[in-house]
Formats: structure tokens, sequence, C-alpha cells
């Protein structure tokens, strides 16, 4: 018999994948690659394992947002909003994880758009843990802070370098424009 | 005309949420129907949140979270210790000396009471009438009655609190985020993030406002007791231990705590030479916890505006009398968040949606 997908009673009492399944979805994760086992364990008691049916929203742009998840196990699209109509920016899967700009952004919105495509299971980790971490386990916390400047800077060069090709491009379609 | 696709997880979320929305409440009905387990539940998250900060400080020194609240127990069985053997023994001697005097106390009190009742039904003669003396005598007798009858109940309900207030406390500490995490594993995925922000700067604005209202209350009552002590008054542990106490009542507190140091050295000739040097120690600490304590420490935790922190002690004192003042100031903070989150949620979102359309 196939099972409903939105039976109510399994997500509310599911079992979660337990304290070593989390730490290994933590561990293959670059932010908390540079972890030791005993500060991945810590760090599992941060973390929120969350169930999300296909077409559910994780988030939508413009939502507040508190912080990063990791795709335990799933398929996720992500897109943005246009006057234009909706762009989609990527699909990840598992093993990826997305919205880490919450994590360090003061004004907390979402930039994007997130939606399960299939049954998902993520591992979300939030800024006022993030704080908790930074005050109890300072070293642990520059540890992951590290990892998430690395990504952020990153991000931040492969978009620069978009910038700079679609700007040379369209100069080069001006210039043949103006010969022409 | 294309009619709105509705959301086809809505309808399980809400049902979801008012789920645990219904947990949440049977809960609260049955923390407030059963007072034996309330009060050593209230007392010991407020201890919890009194002493998260340390053991927070020694996590951060290398200790795992569980030897560092055992520390952190160790250090404040010690200190209890200490603090009660030191004051039993001071306070004894004050006790022994009240108790040997109170009967003195008591006759002198009622005397004044009706000379001054006398002298004011002589002046205005249209009070003659009423006979506050008499209704105070009888107030005095139906308290003590009371305590009477329900001393043991109340003995009980104490040792009760000795024993369970540091069990649940530790309990807290160490698995308080276990016990947080299950409840946010209830929580439809829709309201998840706007729940955890919720429930985290509650969790903030009470910690920060109880630490600073016992902050508060421990300097007030070593102001009180220091001026007393200097100025030779007697008693001064044990009032201005009941100074430090009462203080937590937001804006009555400081009167109700001066009463009893007043009212002794106002009834009891011997006492009299003391009066005004105590009214000035209990106006001079009324004066450095408003001027200097209040802004300081907890007004810029709170943040609200006096008006505000005014009507909500004001509704508090309507409804639930002493304690609805106690919790009056917490729950407009908590009210304050929500409000202000549900704006946020409403507002900012939408503009920012509007911009992106």
């Amino acid at each position: 018999m196939q099972k409903h997908p939105h039976f109510f009673w399994e997500d509310l009492f599911k079992i979660g994948r337990g304290e070593t399944g989390v730490i290994e979805v933590l561990k293959q994760n670059v932010l908390f690659k540079t972890l030791t086992r005993r500060e991945l364990r810590y760090l599992s008691h941060f973390v929120y394992e969350r169930t999300y049916q296909p077409d559910e929203a994780i988030f939508k742009q413009g939502d507040r947002g508190l912080g990063m998840y990791v795709i335990a196990r799933g398929l996720i699209t992500i897109s943005t909003e246009s006057p234009h109509g909706d762009n989609l920016v990527t699909t990840l899967g598992a093993g990826s994880f997305f919205g880490e700009v919450a994590l360090v952004d003061q004004e907390n919105l979402r930039t994007a758009t997130a939606v399960a495509t299939e049954r998902t299971v993520l591992v979300g980790f939030f800024k006022p843990d993030l704080t908790e971490i930074l005050q109890r386990k300072p070293a642990m916390g520059v540890k992951i802070l590290y990892q998430l400047s690395s990504v952020l800077a990153r991000r931040l060069l492969e978009t620069t370098e978009k910038i700079t090709l679609i700007t040379r491009a369209r100069k080069m379609a001006q210039i043949h424009e103006d010969a022409s | 005309m294309k009619t709105p696709r509705l959301d086809p997880g809505l309808r399980r979320d809400i049902f979801k949420l008012a789920f645990v929305l219904l947990a949440g409440a049977g809960t609260l009905a049955l923390f407030f129907l059963t007072p034996a387990l309330s009060t050593p539940t209230l007392l010991s998250v407020m201890l919890t949140m009194f002493l998260s900060p340390l053991v927070a400080v020694l996590e951060r020194r290398g200790y795992t979270r569980s030897i560092a609240t055992l520390v952190v127990f160790s250090g404040m069985a010690v200190v209890c210790t200490l603090t009660i053997a030191f004051a039993l023994k001071a306070g004894n001697l004050e006790w022994d000396s009240f108790q040997v005097k109170a009967d003195t106390y008591y006759a002198n009190a009622i005397e004044r009471c009706r000379m001054m009742e006398e002298s004011l039904k002589q002046k205005f003669p249209a009070i003659s009438s009423v006979s506050p003396t008499d209704s105070l005598i009888a107030w005095s007798r139906s308290t003590g009655q009371w305590f009477v009858n329900n001393g043991t109940g109340v003995m009980g309900d104490l040792m009760v609190c000795v024993f369970l207030v540091p069990l649940l406390t530790y309990f807290l500490l160490n698995d308080g985020r276990k016990i947080r995490r299950s409840f946010f594993q209830l929580v439809p995925n829709r309201f998840f993030e706007s729940f955890f922000l919720i429930s985290h700067q509650i969790t903030v604005a009470l910690s920060d406002y109880l630490r600073a209202k016992l902050i508060e209350a421990f300097l007030v009552g070593l102001i009180t007791t220091v001026g007393l002590a200097i100025a030779g008054a007697p008693y001064a542990l044990m009032l201005g231990f009941f100074a430090g106490v009462t203080n937590v009542i937001p804006y009555i507190g400081p009167v109700i705590g001066a009463v009893p140091g007043i009212a002794l050295f106002f009834m009891d000739p011997q006492l009299n030479e003391f009066l005004w040097p105590a009214v000035a120690v209990y106006a001079f600490a009324n004066i450095i916890d408003t001027v200097v304590i209040f802004p300081i420490i907890v007004a810029k935790l709170v943040n609200l505006h006096p008006l505000i922190l005014l009507a909500a002690v004001a509704v508090g004192q309507r409804y639930y009398g002493l304690i609805g003042m106690l919790i009056s100031i917490p729950v407009a903070a908590i009210f304050k968040v929500v409000a202000m989150e549900v704006y946020a949620a409403i507002y900012t979102e939408r503009k920012v949606r509007r911009s992106t359309s």
C-alpha cells in the first residue's frame, strides 16, 4: 500500500536519524569539515532535523531568515522572483547547503525562494545557536566562521567574475552596434 | 476568472500548529492547577536562567556541559551553606531579641494607633464612626490564625521546593537544549523559523530581566543593610534583606520594603531615635536604585516606554495582585517581542516582496 505523503502523525512523531546520522551529515559539509569528532557531537545538539514534502517551501524570497540548511536527503530548487517572472537559480541535492547568508546578515531577509522537489530531509543551523557556540566554545565557533567566510568569499569572487563577463559582453555588443 | 490555488500543506500545518498550541495550553493549565508542581518548576526555570551564564563561562574554559553544571552546583552549595550559616548566626541574634520584645512592640503599636485615632477623631468628627485600629487588630489576628492553621502545609511546600528545585534546575541546565529541540520538532515547517526566533528572543529578554532584577535586589538590600548598620539601627540584616526581596515588585516594592523598619522605629519609643536615619537610608537606597541601578541595569534590557511599564504594572495589579505586579514587566517584554516579530513578518517582508514583484 502506498504511504500518504502528507500523513500527519508520521511527521509529528517520526524517529530522527539520531545523533550519529546528523554527525555524518555535518562532517561531510565544508562549513564543519575542520571540526573534531567531539566538536561535531557538540554541534549536533545545536542543529534541527526537518522533513519537507514535495513542493513544500523551505523559505520564500523576502522571508525573515534565521540560518542555513544542509540537505541530508532529497532535492530542492532555489529560484528568485522578479517582475519578469520566476528565475530558477539552481537545483541542490544531498550534501549541499543553502541559506548560509542568513547566519551573518543583519537584515535577515531571504534573497531567494527554496522549495523541496521531493521528500527532503534538511539539517538546520541557526544564527542564535552560532552565537551561543561562539560564546561557549570560541575556538570551535571561529573554525565555523572561518569556513563560512571562505564560502562567502568564494561566492563573491564567482559573482564578481560573472558581472565582469556580463559587463564585457555588453560593451562588446555596444561596440558592434555602434560599428554597424 | 482564475481562483488562486490553495497551498496543499496549509490545512495540515494549521492542524499541526493547533495540536501544538493545544498541548502547550494543556501543559500550562496543568501547571497552574497544581501549585505543588508549578512553584518549584517556576523557581527552577528562574534559577536556570540565572546560572546559565556561569555554566557558559566554564564551558568556554573547556569543561563539558555536565561537568560545568556540576561545578556550578558545587560552588552554589558551598556559597549557600556559608551564607546560611552566617545569616543564621547573625539573624538568630536579631530574631531572639525581636521575639523577646515582640509583645512590647505589639502593645506599643496598638497604643500609638489608638492615640492617633483618638486625636484624629477629635479633629475630624466625621470619621468617628470608623475604627481602623480595631480593624487592624482583627486583620493581624486572622493573619496570625492563618499561619497557625496553614503553617505545616507551607513548611511542607517549602521542603518540597528545597528538594525539587536543585534537582529540576540541574536537569534544565544539563538537558534544557534537548527539551527545547523536542518541542521545536513538533512545530510545522511553515512556522518553525518564526517560532524559533520568537522563543529565542523571549528567553533572552526574560533571562536578562531576571538577572538584572536579582542584581538590583541584591544591591538595594546591601545598601539598606549597610546604611542601617552605619546608623546603628537594630535588625539591619533582617530589614535590609526584606527591602531587597520586596524591591523586585515594581513601583510599590520599595515602599513595602520600608514599612517594617519605619513602623518598628516609629512604634517603639526606645527606638525612636533611629526613625529619621532609617527614613534617610530607605530614601537613599531608593534614589540610588531609581537614578543609577534601574536605568543602567534593568531599563536598558527591558527597553519599554515608562508609560507602558506603568500601564503593565497597573493591569497586573488589577487582575493578579502582587504576583501580577511582579510578572507584569516580563510579560510586557514578551508581548513586545511577539508584536515586533509579527510587525516585521507582515510589513517588512511584504515591502520586500512588493519591491521584487
